[in-house]
């Protein structure tokens, strides 16, 4: 029998067993359900957070999947047909019931992170608060901010003589490659065109300073398309590495951070 | 699909969304706890294709599973929090040119609710999108009852929860997911089962909890469970599922 993490694809006994294994940490990731341009699905976010976080819960060897959290925070990505967003305040919730019912369920830890920079912000700033909800039984850690995972395929790449306006933020070389070593039958190469590729909003002093006018004036308005970086000639062999650093890294700081 | 197939779908003629309501929650000791969500995804997929002018929405879960929470594995929304997911939901799609939305439901437990907060989430959209509720699950029961009966199976080894029918289905959407070794006779007391005792079962279930009648959590007995009458149960689902959409949405 294969030994999936997804609690998803397990039975309630599964789940039962692994937890009373000592398999006592739960990972929440929020994703999202939003445009990724021309060539790549709208659940592009959610893809790569089941995968994401199906190798992180492998390399913890302790760990299970919860359901990961999508639609969430999209907002300026509603321009684009197909995006759902959640409002902030019912994001909140969602992740708080979430927590409650890994509770429930007798899990100690959870470890809370986003494969979708929107929810970055809010995770943040809303965990310390449910924490404080759910009690001091289970220990919440929310890990690994995207802009960290940003800088580090931008100076991967550009090793690899990929520029950063080129790698980009949504949809650009770097995610694109990804998905081609995850789902390549959902990626259309031939549809794949530069989206903003400007080369100051990519520039690691500027990365929040252009995040928060995505928010504020919509993706839409810096690119027709949706896509801020160039997916043109992506490649599936980089996207493994760029995919299996970010795994690294989040590994890393949970064992960093947990006890 | 990309932003842009969704944009030239709807340009195109689909111009309806199915927004159906899975559920994260226990399915027995031989089905996943996404077994709703699976379903759904298999079957509204299935009725968008016929129907030729639809797109099926991500499924919404989780939903409402509050009565399965006392097995691990299972989450659930309070209804507030599944009523504020919904509008957002319906708010996102009423943007983009679609001309009906059709709320429905794979998991009977968000049934009740959905009919008490589809009004005012139709209220609020009222001229920029028709939202309707298709609750296909009830009559579709009843033919797979019905169906099941010619085939010799009984109405309690069918089941409403994990059982025969819903086992045989999920032998066809994700039979590398269904571990039959484990699948193991639930509640099976012929009385429960009977159509007109089926509400009370259903209504006693959602207020004591599913352990309070099963201690392995499945309504039924999946053992025996059959992908080809899986088929065919599912194409009972599709077809119902289609004459129920065509008429809410005026195209019957």
């Amino acid at each position: 029998m294969s030994e999936t993490v997804l609690m998803e694809e397990m039975t309630w006994k599964e789940i039962k067993e692994a937890i009373e294994g000592g398999k006592d940490t739960a990972i929440l990731v929020s994703a999202s359900i939003e445009q990724h341009g021309p060539h790549l699905p709208t659940a592009t976010d959610t893809i790569i957070g089941y995968a994401t976080a199906e190798a992180v819960a492998k390399r913890l060897g302790n760990a299970l999947v919860a359901p990961l959290i999508r639609p969430a925070l999209s907002r300026h990505h509603i321009d684009f047909p197909g995006t759902i967003a959640l409002r902030l305040e019912t994001f909140v919730k969602v992740l708080e019931e979430h927590c409650f019912c890994l509770r429930a369920h007798g899990f100690k830890k959870i470890v809370l992170f986003v494969s979708h920079g929107g929810n970055s912000d809010a995770l943040i700033a809303f965990v310390p608060t449910i924490a404080k909800k759910v009690g001091p039984d289970l220990q919440l850690l929310a890990v690994s901010p995207v802009e960290k995972h940003i800088k580090s395929f931008q100076k991967f790449l550009a090793l690899k003589g990929i520029t950063f306006q080129k790698a980009g933020v949504h949809s650009g070389f770097s995610e694109t490659s990804v998905m081609l070593m995850l789902r390549p039958d959902l990626v259309a190469m031939d549809k794949a065109q530069p989206g903003l590729t400007e080369e100051a909003f990519y520039q690691p002093d500027n990365l929040e300073k252009s995040k928060i006018a995505s928010f504020i004036h919509g993706v839409k308005s810096q690119s027709e398309i949706g896509v801020l970086g160039d997916p043109t000639g992506s490649d599936a062999a980089l996207g493994k590495e760029i995919f299996d650093r970010n795994v690294n890294d989040i590994v890393e700081e949970i064992k960093n951070n947990l006890a | 699909m990309s932003w842009v197939e969704i944009k030239d779908a709807i340009a195109g003629g689909k111009t309806t969304v199915l927004v159906i309501s899975g559920s994260i929650e226990q399915h027995g000791p031989h089905l996943p706890t996404g077994t709703d969500t699976f379903l759904a995804y298999e079957i509204g997929k299935r009725a968008a294709q016929r129907l030729g002018y639809a797109l099926v929405a991500p499924i919404v879960r989780p939903a409402l599973s509050e009565h399965h929470m006392g097995f691990p594995g299972s989450f659930t929304l309070s209804w507030e929090t599944y009523r504020d997911v919904l509008d957002d939901y319906c708010d996102s799609l009423a943007r983009y040119g679609f001309k009906d939305l059709v709320l429905m439901s794979s998991h009977g437990g968000n049934n009740a609710v959905l009919k008490t907060i589809t009004p005012d989430l139709a209220k609020k959209l009222y001229g920029k999108v028709n939202i309707h509720l298709v609750l296909h699950i009830e009559k579709g029961m009843v033919q797979a009852v019905a169906f099941l009966k010619e085939k010799g199976i009984s109405a309690e080894k069918a089941g409403v929860h994990s059982g025969y029918s819903e086992t045989s289905e999920m032998l066809v959407a994700k039979p590398y997911l269904v571990k039959m070794d484990f699948a193991e006779q639930g509640q099976v007391e012929e009385a429960l089962y009977r159509p007109e005792n089926i509400p009370r079962f259903q209504i006693d279930s959602f207020i004591h909890g599913v352990q309070h009648f099963s201690k392995n959590g499945v309504l039924g007995d999946p053992r025996g469970a059959n992908g080809e009458i899986g088929k065919e149960l599912i194409e009972l689902s599709v077809k119902v599922m289609c004459e129920e959409i065509s008429k809410a949405v005026g195209k019957g």
